[in-house]
């Protein structure tokens, strides 16, 4: 028998293929494997606010892993605007265009590979009309929506709009909230089967909440749904009161026709005197019927709210197995600090709600009280991410108390607070992971800095958020353990994203600090895309503004 | 006709002086009326400083809009409203102003606080993003007769921009 391998070749290349083959082994380091798989990546969008339509923030791309992660670098950056600051829009990449609004209510679209800017649209936007907190406060905005080549924004006084995503022409404008009873908008809408699904801020300046459908292809309202009632109404006084307001993208659920929108806090708001009962549906998750707007059923976190909480982060959907079973669920982080596990179907309460901050709330007095959290809440807007590997919910925490004293006048512009508010000096964060099919934490992190703004969870086990100090964190899903730091240098008001395109895995995110952040000066402020990937350039703190 | 040569006006000084007149009516022609001659803001170091601007804040409340600006690609249009603003820490409602500027491609929203009067100069901070945000510049009052006020917008870096506005509501929020 012809021998083609003598026994010192045959031990050298058994011994070649056999290293070969544990070094292909290793995560992170099968460079040729590595390669076809990103090819067979390809592009992988995320096209909702919050990544699909269950608002989970989950993304299925793992090329970015836990042994990579530190390699992330620079892709582009891109400044959202010379006087641009604050920035609370939480990005969408639809195909390869990523769409970002600023918060005086302009859309940019990038070419989310490179940076480039493909179109930038800016309607004249009436910013002090509005007698509420925005006349006097902070103008801000959560992004938009896109169906059918259409992105759909709502601007601060109350003009609910539609553009094509190609090259940014507008199509159709509508009033959806009127500026002059004190309404202003601040969410991004939410798009379904032909409607375009948006609510109202206000809460705290005693307008009446809503939420309100409009046909998508011509901006005509379909149906309106008031979450209050009327003043000299119900439990609502006479005179200009209510609250009830939404401050984020409703959450569509297909398989069943409903959206669930999270409501605010009732007004006049330390006065609970002047409101009696429940005031109802104040504080709620609310299941209405999308096409209809009939409410199928509501669940109240804080019935008769006198401290400025509120369910205001954006809901999102997710399975429970419990006793054998499995549950449609919805979950909200609500700014009484406690994250709420709820039976889709019902709205019944699945388990304790968990404290995701430390919570302690006296009824505020003419004396004034420490109630933790404060009035920013344990979560002002922040939307949880949910990772379906590991069945748990990712919650940003705030742990900021305040003192509470009722005065009946009103404070800082929001004209229907009935009372003052001040912070306390101590101010830091937390972020939990807990099991949706217990209820319980996971894990609970403890950090230096407010968590504002959210998170993003992928498939690869990691979960991406950002602090106000500036520091943009990875963290292993399973176990909370930091897997990597990077000091961008800003705060953020939003939530990273993780899209793919060509086979490249981008995790980017949009800096700047929300209002909470420049009210209680919590960061650097200077409104920013930031982008990066594998194998990009050294991450720098990137500059603030005004230096 | 006998034509008379002035010994004075000949030569290199007549080109001078005819130079001189024509830029002079250039400028004039171009610029927005009133701005030629209007002094720019300049404010001593040891000025006594007020706060609040004269008149207070039925004097100055309402909306403004921007008729003028000598720098497009600062502001095209615009509108200035000045209201009263309830402030932590101080009494009264306190003098502040939202500025929002176009531009033909971008918006701009500014916030205008601490109006004091900074020896003869009412002058005010103009905030980005938030009214405790980065100071970007200053706002000084330069002229102000009936529903026509001239401003001078002095940024922390370039070169000041003149504003023109006419009120259009003594009502913050008509």
């Amino acid at each position: 028998m012809r021998r083609w391998l003598s026994g010192r070749a045959w031990r050298s290349t058994a011994s070649f293929l056999l290293i070969g083959s544990l070094f292909a082994a290793l995560p992170g380091t099968r460079a040729p494997a590595a390669s076809a798989r990103a090819a067979a990546m390809g592009d992988q969008a995320w096209p909702y606010f919050g990544g699909d339509r269950d608002n989970t923030r989950f993304s299925p791309l793992t090329q970015v892993n836990p042994t990579n992660v530190k390699k992330l670098g620079v892709a582009w950056t891109a400044s959202l605007g010379q006087y641009q600051v604050l920035d609370e829009s939480f990005p969408q990449v639809v195909g390869t265009t990523m769409l970002v609004t600023t918060n005086t209510d302009e859309i940019i679209a990038f070419n989310a590979a490179t940076g480039k800017m493909l179109w930038h649209y800016a309607s004249p936007v009436d910013f002090s009309l509005s007698t509420g907190v925005g006349g006097y406060g902070v103008t801000v905005n959560r992004g938009v929506a896109v169906d059918n080549g259409k992105a759909f924004i709502v601007t601060f006084d109350g003009r609910l709009q539609a553009v094509t995503v190609d090259t940014g022409e507008r199509l159709w404008q509508t009033t959806a909230a009127d500026p002059h009873k004190g309404y202003y908008e601040t969410m991004a809408p939410t798009v379904w089967d032909g409607l375009v699904f948006v609510g109202s801020s206000g809460s705290q300046d005693g307008v009446r909440g809503f939420v309100s459908a409009f046909d998508e292809n011509t901006g005509k309202q379909v149906w309106k749904f008031y979450t209050v009632p009327a003043p000299g109404h119900g439990w609502v006084p006479k005179g200009r009161h209510g609250g009830g307001g939404t401050y984020m993208p409703p959450t569509v659920d297909p398989s069943s026709g409903l959206i669930y929108v999270g409501t605010g806090t009732p007004s006049p708001v330390l006065l609970g005197t002047e409101r009696q009962g429940p005031n109802l549906y104040t504080d709620s998750i609310l299941a209405l019927n999308a096409h209809t707007g009939k409410l199928v059923w509501y669940y109240q976190e804080v019935p008769h709210d006198v401290w400025s909480y509120g369910a205001a982060s954006p809901i999102t959907i997710f399975d429970v197995h419990k006793g054998g079973k499995t549950i449609h669920a919805v979950g909200e982080a609500g700014k009484d600090g406690h994250f709420y596990i709820l039976n889709a179907a019902t709205g019944k309460l699945l388990f304790p709600p968990v404290a995701y901050v430390p919570v302690h709330h006296p009824i505020p007095t003419t004396k004034g009280v420490l109630a933790c959290p404060g009035t920013l809440g344990g979560a002002p807007y922040s939307p949880i991410a949910y990772s379906p590997l590991t069945h748990a919910a990712y919650i940003s925490g705030v742990n900021i108390c305040f003192t509470l004293t009722v005065t009946g006048k009103a404070t800082g512009g929001e004209r229907d607070f009935a009372g003052t508010r001040i912070p306390s000096k101590k101010k830091s964060g937390t972020f939990s992971a807990v099991d949706v099919n217990t209820g319980k934490f996971l894990w609970k992190l403890k950090l230096p800095s407010p968590m504002v703004g959210g998170a993003a969870v992928t498939a690869s086990h990691i979960v991406f958020t950002a602090g106000q100090n500036g520091i943009f964190y990875a963290f292993d899903d399973r176990t909370g353990k930091t897997l990597w730091t990077a000091n961008v240098g800003l705060a953020t008001g939003s939530a990273p994203i993780a899209y793919a395109i060509k086979g490249t895995e981008y995790i980017a995110i949009v800096l700047g600090g929300s209002a909470v952040t420049g009210a209680q000066n919590l960061g650097k402020m200077g409104a920013a895309v930031l982008v990066m990937k594998l194998g990009g350039s050294p991450i720098k703190p990137l500059p603030a503004a005004g230096t | 006709m006998m034509s008379r040569k002035i010994p004075w006006m000949h030569g290199a000084r007549l080109r001078i002086l005819v130079a001189a007149v024509i830029v002079a009516t250039t400028l004039i022609s171009v610029a927005p009326p009133g701005m030629i001659g209007a002094r720019a803001a300049t404010v001593a170091p040891t000025a006594k400083v007020i706060s609040g601007w004269p008149g207070g804040l039925k004097s100055y409340q309402g909306r403004y809009k921007l008729v003028n600006s000598t720098d497009a690609t600062f502001a095209k249009s615009g509108e200035l409203t000045i209201f009263g603003r309830i402030v932590h820490g101080l009494k009264g409602l306190q003098l502040s102003g939202i500025l929002s500027l176009y531009t033909k491609s971008d918006t701009a929203v500014l916030y205008v606080t601490h109006f004091e009067k900074v020896g003869s100069t009412l002058s005010a901070s103009v905030n980005s993003g938030i009214y405790t945000g980065p100071v970007i510049g200053k706002f000084h009052l330069v002229t102000r007769k009936g529903a026509t006020m001239e401003a001078e917008f002095v940024p922390t870096q370039g070169r000041p921009i003149f504003l023109r506005f006419h009120r259009i509501s003594s009502n913050p929020h008509p």
